[in-house]
C-alpha cells in the first residue's frame, strides 16, 4: 500500500542505443515481441505487459525516471482526490452529493477505481461542453471582436498620450 | 510534481478573450484552474449587467 516506497529507476547514457533498439522492436505492430528465458523457452507477450514496455521505454527515451506505482481497484479519498486533482475534503464533497459512488469499509470510504475514471471523464466532457459553448456564444456576440477593438483604442489612446508627454518635454529647456 | 494551480478572480474571467483563453489552457491541464462560488457571482453579476446572461454559467462545470 506504501505508493512512495517504489524507488524510480534511472536510465543511463549508454542504455540509449540498446532502448532505442527494443523501442523499434515494440513498434513493429505486426508481430507480438517473445521473450527468451534463460532456458530458451520462449513466450509471446500479452497484450498488458507489451503495452506497459511500450509507455516505459517512451518515457526512458525521453530520459525520464520510471517507477511504477500500482494503482489499487479500490481507492482510498485520498487517492481519488489525487487522480482528480482535487482537495481530499473536495472529493468528500462529491461523495456526498452523490456524484461518485462509494462503499465503506469499516469507518473508511472506499471509491472504485473503475467509477472514478468514469466520473473523470464525465468531467471532461462537461468542461469540454461548456468551454466550446462559450467560445461560440463569446464569437456570436462578437466579444472578442469588441474587446480587440476597445484594446486598439486603448493603445492609440495612450500612444497620443505618450506623444504628447514628449513633445512637453522636449519643450522644457526652452521655457 | 505537484499541479501548478492558479484562482482565476473576477477580473480576468469577466474579459471574453482572455476568459476563454485561460480555460482552454486549464482545459488542456496545464494549469489546474480554481475559483470560488463568490468569484462567480462576480462574473455572472457583470454580465448580467452588461446584457450577456447566456455566458453566466460558463465556468460551473469547473467548481
Amino acid at each position: 500500500m506504501a505508493l512512495l516506497e517504489h524507488e524510480p529507476v534511472t536510465t543511463s547514457d549508454n542504455e540509449r542505443a540498446v532502448l532505442k533498439k527494443i523501442d523499434q522492436v515494440l513498434k513493429n505492430e505486426k508481430r507480438m515481441p517473445r521473450l527468451v528465458g534463460p532456458d530458451g523457452e520462449e513466450i509471446e507477450l500479452p497484450g498488458s505487459l507489451f503495452q506497459v514496455l511500450q509507455r516505459t521505454i517512451y518515457h526512458m527515451l525521453h530520459g525520464r525516471d520510471i517507477s511504477i506505482v500500482p494503482i489499487e481497484r479500490e481507492l482510498t479519498t485520498e487517492q481519488a482526490a489525487d487522480l482528480l486533482n482535487i482537495s481530499r475534503p473536495s472529493l468528500v464533497n462529491l461523495l456526498e452529493k452523490g456524484e461518485i459512488p462509494f462503499h465503506k469499509v469499516g469507518t473508511h470510504r472506499r471509491i472504485s477505481l473503475a467509477d472514478l475514471m468514469i466520473y473523470k471523464a464525465q468531467r471532461a466532457e462537461r468542461r469540454a461542453l461548456a468551454l466550446a459553448e462559450m467560445v461560440r456564444l463569446s464569437e456570436e456576440m462578437g466579444l472578442y471582436e469588441e474587446e480587440r477593438r476597445s484594446a486598439e483604442e486603448f493603445n492609440r489612446k495612450q500612444r497620443a498620450r505618450d506623444e504628447v508627454t514628449h513633445v512637453s518635454e522636449d519643450a522644457e529647456p526652452y521655457e | 510534481m505537484p499541479p501548478l494551480r492558479a484562482v482565476l478572480d473576477a477580473c480576468v474571467l469577466f474579459p471574453a478573450s482572455l476568459r476563454d483563453t485561460l480555460l482552454c489552457a486549464a482545459d488542456h491541464e496545464i494549469y489546474q484552474v480554481q475559483f470560488t462560488n463568490e468569484i462567480l457571482e462576480e462574473v455572472s453579476r457583470n454580465l448580467l449587467k452588461k446584457g450577456i446572461s447566456e455566458c453566466s454559467n460558463i465556468c460551473k462545470p469547473y467548481l
